[in-house]
Formats: C-alpha cells, structure tokens, sequence
C-alpha cells in the first residue's frame, strides 16, 4: 500500500506564511528612512567673496540651476543632512533668519515647512518618487541684503 | 439439568469450587442419577485423556515463540511495505501550496498601493499654504531639469 500524503494543509505551513508575513508587513514602515541634504546657496553674479565663508557648489547643482537661472555664480553657504522618520518633524537652522522642517506625510510625500524669522513662510509638499529620482525642490526669493543677488534652498536626496 | 448445573459439576470435579458449592454439588450428585451419570462420564473422560493423549513436542524452545509472538506484537516501520518514492514528490509540496498562496495575495494587496503611488500624489500641488498676506509664491517646474522651484517673493 502506499503512502498516502495529506493534501490539506498543514499547520507548519499556516505558521511559516503567517510568521512570514508578520515578518515582512511592518519592515517597510520601520525601515522608512529618508536621508535629505538641506542646502543654503547664494546666487549673484559678483565674484566669490573673500572671506571663506562661501564654498563652491556641486557642479552638478550649479549647472542644473545656472541652466534655469539668470545668475552666473552660485555659492553654498550651508549644506546640512538630516534623516527624517515616520513620526518625527526634524527642524534644522539653515541661517540665522531661515529654518526649514520636515516631515513625512505618507509613503509618498514629504511636508517642508520654511520658517522666515522664527515665522512660518511656505509649506510645500514634494513627491518622495520624484527625490528619490534625482529632483530637486528649491525655495528661493530674491535677497533683502543685496539687491539683484537670490537666495536658494535646495533639498535633495544625498548621492551615494 | 440445566447447563449452569452441569458446568458446576465440572467445575466441582477439577476442584475449583469452593466447599460450600462443593458440598451441594456431591448431594445432588448422590440423589440425582443424571448428575451422577455425567460426573461419571466426566471423570472417565479425563482418565483417558490422562493416559491415552499423546504429546508431540516440537523443535523449538518455548522462549523461542514467545519472541516470535513479541516481536509481530511490536509495530514496526518496516510492516508495511516498501514502496518506491521518486526523489520530488509534487504531492507533498500541494500541502503548503494553499498557506503559501494566501501569504502571496496578502503581501500582494499590502504592497500594491505602497509601489505605485496614488493618483492624488502625482496630481497634488506642491504648495499648500501661505500663511502670510506679506509674502507671495509661484511655483514652477523645469522637466528639462528636474527641479520644482517655489518662489518667495516679500511684498
């Protein structure tokens, strides 16, 4: 007589997809991460100032925003990375009088808040799918220091 | 006579009844002809048994069908038959078929709308709120690229 195997399913197998989907249902949400580099970048068309306070900018930022502004020198006052999580709205101080906040609205937006002066100014929301493929989202406006010079606000996700 | 009777009788001629019972069965013994006839008969019965059946003995040691019996008594992978089994039994893989199709379809319905975003997320305008009357905004995009710009302009 042979050996008669039992088609129904078996409980072992019940647990293993269960324990299997325990497994993997929450991962992408933990594992939700999203590394940003927040950067302050001065647009003029003067020469870089002496006084070291100005860095040169990626080239690859500068081209791409020299390509869709007037300005021909482009400076990075400050670049600031910062890791925002489901849950968490991580502020950062861009300058004295500029801050920005972030946060992750769902697994396709995130939320940017710009402070001007400890007052907020803009909440724009960007598609994640879009950074994540190399978009930049820039906030910008024309300088009250110097006339004809722009500030820039460039967030994007950090090439690895 | 009845059978309870004749067996008591029997019982009485092997010695295995009590001596109350014993001595009911010897009166009617000597009262009755019938019991006396059958506990006769019985008695001769077991003289000629006693004397006249042969023993036939056999080879094997007692010890030895005890193990014989023990040994069928003890269940045994090796009862049942041996049947070929090829290397890959599809039958065997149908019983996590069902668990491993239904963790399919739930790992399905989770992720699809986590890797294509909704249509509202495509559609939806980058800026949401200009809290202050001082400021204006306008918004573009270069496809060419790749850069959503918000404009902030004092007013």
């Amino acid at each position: 007589m042979s050996r008669v195997f039992p088609l129904t399913p078996r409980p072992a197998a019940w647990w293993l997809a269960a324990c299997l989907l325990a497994c993997l249902a929450p991962a992408p949400v933990l594992g939700m991460e999203l590394k940003l580099r927040s950067q302050l970048i001065w647009g003029t068309n003067d020469p870089k100032p002496g006084d070291g306070k100005c860095k040169d900018v990626d080239p690859a930022i500068r081209e791409r925003l020299s390509r869709v502004f007037k300005w021909e020198n482009y400076y990075l006052v400050k670049s600031l990375d910062v890791t925002v999580t489901p849950g968490e709205t991580p502020r950062v101080r861009m300058s004295d009088k500029c801050e920005l906040e972030f946060k992750l609205v769902d697994d396709f937006t995130l939320e940017i808040k710009l402070f001007g002066e400890g007052k907020l100014a803009k909440t724009v929301r960007q598609s994640l799918q879009a950074l994540r493929q190399g978009e930049l989202a820039v906030l910008a406006g024309d300088s009250k220091e110097k006339f004809g010079d722009a500030w820039f606000v460039v967030i994007s996700q950090p090439r690895k | 006579m009845t059978r309870e009777t004749q067996l008591k009788l029997q019982a009485w001629l092997d010695g295995e009844l009590p001596a109350a019972d014993a001595r009911e069965v010897r009166r009617l013994v000597e009262r009755d002809p019938d019991a006396a006839a059958l506990a006769r008969e019985l008695k001769l019965t077991r003289q000629w048994l006693a004397a006249g059946e042969t023993l036939h003995p056999v080879p094997e040691s007692r010890e030895f069908y005890w193990a014989q019996i023990a040994r069928h008594l003890t269940p045994r992978e090796s009862a049942t038959p041996a049947v070929w089994q090829p290397a890959f039994d599809w039958r065997r893989w149908l019983a996590w078929l069902a668990p491993a199709a239904a963790a399919l379809v739930l790992l399905g319905v989770w992720l699809l709308p986590r890797l294509a975003p909704p249509q509202s997320a495509a559609t939806r305008a980058p800026e949401i709120e200009t809290p202050s009357d001082d400021l204006g905004t306008f918004t573009f995009r270069s496809d060419t690229e790749q850069m959503t710009v918000v404009w902030v302009n004092a007013r």
